[in-house]
């Protein structure tokens, strides 16, 4: 009845609607590969970053810096190789690699698209430990407060204390952790630098390069002559680079630095005693104590000379101690990294000396227990020893005084993914 | 006689219908299309933009950690980078031929592109603005798609705070939409009352494609 014009429109509409249907079915399609492509492409990178987490899993429990392994994954192949870079720095590299069918790339070549992503880490070992601004075994329970600002990187290999809202401008590490809990809204302190905690870093012991450092430099000159004593030895530094040296009860002569610390080092199984204007580069080892009787200063200030070229470590077996005498009762001013191994940074008497000002120091400090250096009263005012002002020495961040101590720690140099 | 007369009737009435539906398919059609072309840039957008935010800091001395991020607002992000140290960063182009330590910047700006007018609303389009300056060559920049909204990044800081201060930032949460406005409007927006309901009108045919990631910029800011 309907004939044969109606079979024939809706023959024509029923192709011409097939078509349309055929075209959407494809860009579906082509929104489907789309959504696959990147979704592949997100999983071969977070692959490629797993891959190389368990590369650097396998550096820091096996310390290796030559290794190569293959992770299969469906649908990801990475390939991990762990080379050394100099003799501090492992490289872990990583290449993941995933196919994918792809539309358009089987229409052109016949076979899969293959995805591939890389990464790539560097890490050291070894960090001069006055890359550190401040680095303690432990705190001893004193808060950094209110006031307090920080510009270099801070470890306690303990539990780090905070109250009220100091600034961190480096990162603040701490084994143990920080209390407060920094993600916690309690934690009023400032990490600008950011923090983390596990950290298990030590204050370091081992003076064995240090002391074989000095041994080199003394050559076969008797002990207490060059770089060896055995005897107290008092150094009054002078801006030309020279120091009047005063060994044991022996008359004080005048020596060019250069000439008792070749190797840039000096050891000694006695107590040191520093002053003066230092000029030049060495780091002085005691196995016992090192006094600071009176302001030690760079020949210029490295705070406002980044050129200056002069470095003092003080390193300590013991403690580095301020000495309480008429000096040191008015202000004292201490250009130099510091180095307490097993003791304290600390002022002689400091419970009991009178106020003493300001102790400024340019540089960093490290000791295995933090040490006081004065006391205050209920309203916050100094009423013994010294109120303090601590820089770091920006130049520290990259460079150290000769052969000071290591803390080995595995970092992060640079990433690449 | 009969039978073509009704044949073209019937045939009459199926055309009307089909033409109806025809409309709406182009319509669909068109919209469905232009929903694909969005994805799809906005895929390549986020692809060149992780691409690059992966190699933040890469290769810049530990004691230059704070200057990694020179600039971060929500519409212009520029950091350092370095991008030809072990291979020429163009390579593909002239041969491994420019290799140094020397820092390298990216910088993504984003910026007012064009307002599409919608009788009495309008929709206001911004366009990503990628500049890649390597030592040793000449300033590339390119301009890699079109977005509609003018706040893409945002800094947090470790513990995903926002934060102002540059050294504290840690990550950056990176915000893309992107919509194409060249759609088959229909009677629905046409004889809309007002701005307001036609911008709704026009919102359900403007399907957007969003994208938000946070992510740790580079571990670099972290070491």
């Amino acid at each position: 009845m309907f004939g044969k014009g109606a079979l024939i429109y809706v023959i024509g509409f029923s192709i011409i609607f097939s078509i349309y249907q055929l075209k959407l079915n494809q860009l579906t399609v082509r929104a489907s590969d789309n959504f696959v492509s990147h979704y592949m492409g997100t999983i071969v990178h977070e692959e490629a970053m797993t891959a190389t987490n368990i590369g650097i899993s396998r550096v820091w429990e096996t310390s290796t810096n030559n290794d190569t392994f293959t992770i299969v994954s469906p649908p990801c192949t990475s390939f991990v190789a762990i080379s050394a870079i100099g003799s501090d720095t492992v490289l872990v590299r990583t290449k993941t690699r995933s196919r994918i069918f792809d539309d358009d790339y089987y229409s052109l070549h016949n076979t899969t698209l293959e995805l591939r992503d890389s990464v790539l880490a560097y890490f050291a070992y070894q960090t001069p430990v006055s890359q550190f601004f401040w680095f303690t075994g432990t705190e001893n329970g004193v808060y950094w407060i209110t006031g307090d600002t920080v510009w270099g990187p801070v470890h306690s290999n303990h539990i780090l204390h905070t109250n009220g809202s100091p600034v961190f401008y480096g990162k603040v590490t701490a084994k143990t952790g920080i209390s407060p809990n920094p993600a916690a809204p309690g934690n009023n302190a400032h990490f600008y630098g950011g923090w983390e905690v596990g950290v298990d870093a030590s204050v370091p012991t081992d003076m064995t390069h240090l002391i074989m450092a000095a041994v080199a430099g003394n050559g076969g000159a008797p002990v207490n002559t060059v770089s060896l004593y055995n005897q107290t030895l008092t150094l009054n530094f002078l801006s030309n680079g020279n120091v009047i040296r005063t060994v044991g009860t022996s008359p004080p002569d005048t020596v060019a630095l250069a000439d008792i610390a070749p190797t840039g080092a000096i050891h000694s199984v006695r107590d040191i005693h520093v002053y003066g204007v230092f000029n030049g580069q060495v780091t002085l080892h005691t196995t016992r104590n090192i006094w600071i009787d009176n302001d030690i200063t760079y020949n210029t200030n490295p705070l406002t000379d980044p050129n200056c070229t002069s470095f003092l470590g003080l390193v300590a077996d013991q403690n580095v101690v301020i000495a309480d005498n008429q000096a040191n009762n008015n202000n004292v001013v201490i250009h130099a990294n510091i180095l307490a191994a097993t003791g304290s940074m600390t002022a002689q008497n400091y419970a009991g000396r009178p106020v003493a000002g300001t102790l400024t120091i340019v540089g960093s400090i490290a000791q295995a227990s933090r040490g006081a250096i004065g006391t205050f009263g209920g309203g916050g005012g100094i009423t013994h020893g010294f109120s303090k002002r601590y820089y770091f020495d920006p130049r520290c961040q990259t460079i150290s005084p000769p052969n000071y101590p290591f803390v080995r720690l595995l970092r992060l140099v640079s990433w690449w993914e | 006689m009969i039978d073509i007369l009704g044949g073209m009737v019937i045939g009459g009435i199926l055309l009307i219908v089909a033409i109806s539906a025809m409309d709406n398919a182009v319509e669909q059609f068109v919209n469905h299309n232009a929903d694909a072309i969005v994805q799809n840039e906005l895929t390549g957008l986020t692809q060149i933009i992780q691409h690059d935010l992966r190699k933040m800091g890469y290769g810049i001395p530990e004691n230059q950690q704070n200057t990694i991020l020179r600039i971060g607002q929500p519409t212009h992000l520029k950091y350092l980078t370095n991008l030809n140290m072990e291979r020429d960063y163009f390579a593909d182009q002239h041969g491994n031929l420019h290799i140094d330590v020397i820092p390298d910047t990216i910088e993504y700006q984003i910026a007012v592109f064009d307002t599409v007018n919608f009788i009495d609303t309008s929709i206001v389009l911004y366009s990503v603005t990628r500049t890649v300056k390597v030592t040793q060559e000449n300033p590339s920049v390119s301009y890699i798609g079109t977005i509609v909204n003018n706040s893409v990044f945002r800094y947090l800081d470790q513990i995903g705070n926002p934060t102002g201060v540059l050294p504290a930032t840690k990550m950056i949460e990176v915000t893309l939409v992107a919509m194409n406005p060249n759609i088959y409007i229909n009677n629905d927006v046409l004889l809309a009352l007002g701005p307001v309901e036609r911008m709704r009108e026009l919102r359900k045919l403007i399907r957007e494609s969003y994208w938000r990631q946070t992510r740790v910029i580079s571990k670099n800011l972290r070491r």
